[in-house]
């Protein structure tokens, strides 16, 4: 009888333990030393150039970004889960697997789990005051006195009688600033707690800084978005704000909402015969097409979404193919207020890539950019200053490869002039040159501010653009093998860490003005 | 017997002590009630009161109207500024508990009153009378910040603050509206009225520094003597930076 009872209850406290452990693995790791050096380490590598070594906000790509990036001193955080209206640590550690679409936070959900906890523990730490989350308390029917984890009762169904109590309430307590349907559009000019301008959510986008799954959005209209006119709802406790999120929810469609999450893709380059010599060419058929997110480091809505890249190769040569949309072909870069569009594709050096915006010192990163206004010089000549200004006369340096009595007006165009004359032409700037017979420039970086051109003998990359009906279709084309000093390595048969970036002219781009994509993975087929 | 004695000389020191304290207390309170004095005057603007802000209204014009005069200085007949907040500083008492809740109410997309006074740890009546939406947002530091919303059918809601400070309030979805919450820990506290007028009671005797906060004039300080059963009367003057 004794040995019964006992083994029941081995067998009974085996069950228990298992379970603990169970949950264990689901909830959040302890801090500890482990977890805070992971974290130190990735975060000096890949967050301080936003924001900062110190956690101020104040990293070097700072003032590149809207909305700014979380300053971790001060602690102010706008996606919590809590009546405190302070985030928990698994709202950290969410944040930082998706992102937050809507600003250049990427995703870093390719980090380990225990890379990611790392993050979370570490950036705690930067905190000048802790986050207090006091035990859990279901507050009252009317919303108030509620304690710790934001608890939601069960949701009721979204039939039509809820549906009409969600128009009424979003109509009354919601469309002032969000709009009468909920683009965003309310009339009133407003500010976040550190002063920026902000906009109500257009909720018709699908792009929402947080988890947009029922239950973060519950937790976003009872708790509000701290630090944003976003205000507390706890009137709205209880149905009304379920109805709320199964309303906001049906505003947008999933399709949308994937769509802003960066992710990280495979580009498969598919070995072919012969390669193909312009960007239409219905060779590229061979490749499958991955779509890749792009975000803009100045966060706007009309931007390009995504770029489309196939990539193929014969085994000597490699074709990268980039489309996207663009609805104006802005191909003159004269006036100081004309920008071009423009692409470029980084590649790292190491399998294991450095910091995805421009490297970082003693890592390097191999840029291949294309610009629009090259490409128009070359077809079919060389854009001049009276390509903008027709009746232009430049009455500079004598043109003297055309005697006096050639020349009722001195009209000094650069081809017409000698190297002499025209400086960054003569001293050998690959820029300057208006001869010059490729649209793409073979580039390097280690870090924000450091990009440089690679030597002339090494600018061995080609590149064709052509636009129409709306989009940009560009390939690039390089020998597989590099030449010279820290040019991408580009085997068959290994795989490269590649990114892209965009940049639309009629938006002003240039520089770290434009939008990017996280590191991808190229796979070079044998 | 050695314990008698101890034992009664332990309870006459205790005894003592509480008879002493309870004297400190009564004099205090006999001194405040009977003999405090007061302190009154006005707040004046000195050099030539600016025009008042015009704001445009673009939303809600039903509630709000089309237009919305600024209350960042309100300066009245003879030179007196209204919602000017005089303090004695470094006095220590209970604030005064009104009998009904401090209130403050959204009206007209203005708060009213523009400056509200209110005791540390007392619920304050926000109220909402313009039956459209608007949020309750403070720019506290002492206090943890709030931002609640404040639709058209919750008439009524209630916030308390635990810790002494000048809050700034604003609406986000009317970006003209804000207001004043001056939570006070001591009753030694007035606004000024539209004449510029404010008048504190029950001042303990004393040289006392008297404080007066204006959100755009800043601050000044002022050196009142008070005698017990006596009016101070002062008249304090704040320029234009």
């Amino acid at each position: 009888m004794k040995r019964f009872i006992l083994s029941l209850l081995l067998g009974f406290s085996g069950l228990l333990l298992v379970t603990v452990s169970q949950t264990a693995e689901l909830r959040a790791p302890a801090v500890s030393s482990r977890l805070l050096a992971i974290g130190k380490q990735l975060y000096d590598e890949q967050c301080a150039a936003c924001h900062g070594s110190t956690g101020r906000a104040d990293g070097e790509a700072a003032y590149l970004l809207y909305p700014k990036p979380r300053d971790f001193v001060a602690a102010k955080y706008r996606l919590v889960s809590t009546w405190e209206r302070v985030p928990t640590d698994q709202d950290l550690y969410d944040t930082i697997t998706r992102g937050m679409p809507g600003s250049a936070m990427p995703s870093w959900g390719q980090l380990t789990p225990e890379q990611r906890w790392g993050l979370v523990h570490y950036i705690k730490s930067l905190a000048e005051k802790p986050l207090v989350i006091k035990p859990q308390k279901a507050p009252n029917p009317d919303g108030s006195g509620g304690q710790g984890i934001i608890q939601p009762p069960p949701a009721p169904p979204f039939d039509t009688v809820a549906r009409t109590r969600a128009l009424e309430t979003f109509k009354e307590a919601c469309a002032s600033c969000h709009g009468a349907t909920g683009r965003g559009d309310g009339a009133e000019k407003q500010i976040d707690e550190e002063g920026y301008p902000t906009r109500p959510r257009d909720l018709t986008a699908g792009v929402f800084k947080g988890n947009h799954d029922p239950l973060s959005l519950y937790r976003h209209i009872v708790a509000g978005i701290p630090g944003s006119p976003m205000p507390m709802s706890d009137w709205a406790w209880g149905n009304d704000a379920w109805h709320l999120v199964n309303y906001v929810r049906s505003l947008s469609s999933d399709t949308q909402r994937q769509r802003v999450e960066m992710k990280k893709f495979s580009i498969d380059a598919i070995r072919v015969k012969t390669l193909p010599s312009h960007p239409d060419s219905g060779v590229w058929r061979s490749a499958p097409p991955v779509n890749l997110h792009l975000m803009p480091l100045w966060w706007r809505t009309d931007r390009p979404e995504e770029v489309s890249v196939r990539a193929l190769h014969d085994g000597k040569e490699i074709a990268l193919l980039m489309v996207w949309a663009d609805e104006t072909n802005d191909q003159t870069a004269i006036r100081p207020q004309d920008f071009r569009d423009a692409a470029a594709v980084q590649f790292s050096l190491t399998p294991n890539p450095p910091f995805f915006a421009m490297g970082a010192a003693g890592a390097s990163v191999n840029i291949w950019m294309w610009k629009s206004e090259r490409q128009a010089d070359l077809e079919p000549v060389f854009q001049e200053l009276d390509k903008i200004y027709p009746n232009i006369g430049i009455d500079s340096y004598p043109n003297i490869a055309r005697s006096p009595l050639e020349q009722p007006v001195r009209s000094a165009l650069t081809l017409e002039s000698d190297k002499t004359f025209v400086t960054g032409w003569g001293a050998g700037n690959i820029v300057s040159d208006p001869q010059r017979k490729s649209p793409v420039e073979d580039l390097t970086a280690q870090g924000l501010g450091t990009l440089r051109a690679r030597p002339l003998i090494d600018q061995r990359v080609d590149a064709k653009g052509v636009y129409g009906e709306g989009s940009y279709r560009v390939m690039f084309r390089r020998s597989l093998a590099p030449s010279g000093k820290v040019a991408a390595a580009l085997k068959p048969g290994t795989t490269v860490p590649v990114g892209f970036a965009v940049w639309n002219g009629s938006a002003s781009d240039r520089d770290g003005k434009k939008s990017v994509t996280i590191w991808q993975e190229l796979r070079i087929g044998k | 017997m050695r314990r008698l004695l101890i034992g009664t000389s332990a309870i006459t020191f205790v005894l003592f002590g509480f008879y002493l304290n309870i004297r400190e207390n009564l004099t205090a309170t006999a001194l405040a009630a009977s003999s405090g004095g007061t302190i009154s005057g006005r707040v004046v603007l000195v050099g030539d009161a600016p025009a008042a802000k015009k704001i445009k209204v673009t939303k809600d014009n039903e509630k709000c109207g089309a237009e919305i005069t600024g209350e960042e200085l309100i300066v009245g007949s003879d030179q007196g500024i209204q919602y000017a907040v005089v303090s004695v500083i470094g006095l220590k008492g209970a604030p005064a508990k009104p009998a009904t809740a401090a209130t403050i109410d959204q009206k007209g997309c203005v708060f009213r009153p523009h400056v509200l006074i209110a005791p540390v740890g007392v619920g304050i009546d926000i109220l909402n009378n313009d039956g459209i939406l608007h949020n309750f947002h403070t720019k506290s530091t002492k206090n943890s910040p709030m931002n609640r919303a404040q639709p058209g059918f919750r008439k009524k809601m209630s916030e308390t603050f635990s810790h002494a400070e000048t809050i700034k309030v604003v609406c986000d979805a009317h970006s003209w509206m804000s207001a004043w919450l001056v939570i006070t820990d001591h009753p030694y506290i007035d606004a000024t009225d539209g004449g510029g007028a404010f008048k504190i009671t029950n001042v303990p005797p004393g040289n006392h520094s008297v404080e007066v906060w204006h959100e755009t004039l800043g601050k000044v300080t002022k050196t009142v003597a008070v005698k017990a059963g006596e009016e101070a009367k002062v008249t304090i003057e704040l320029s234009k930076k």
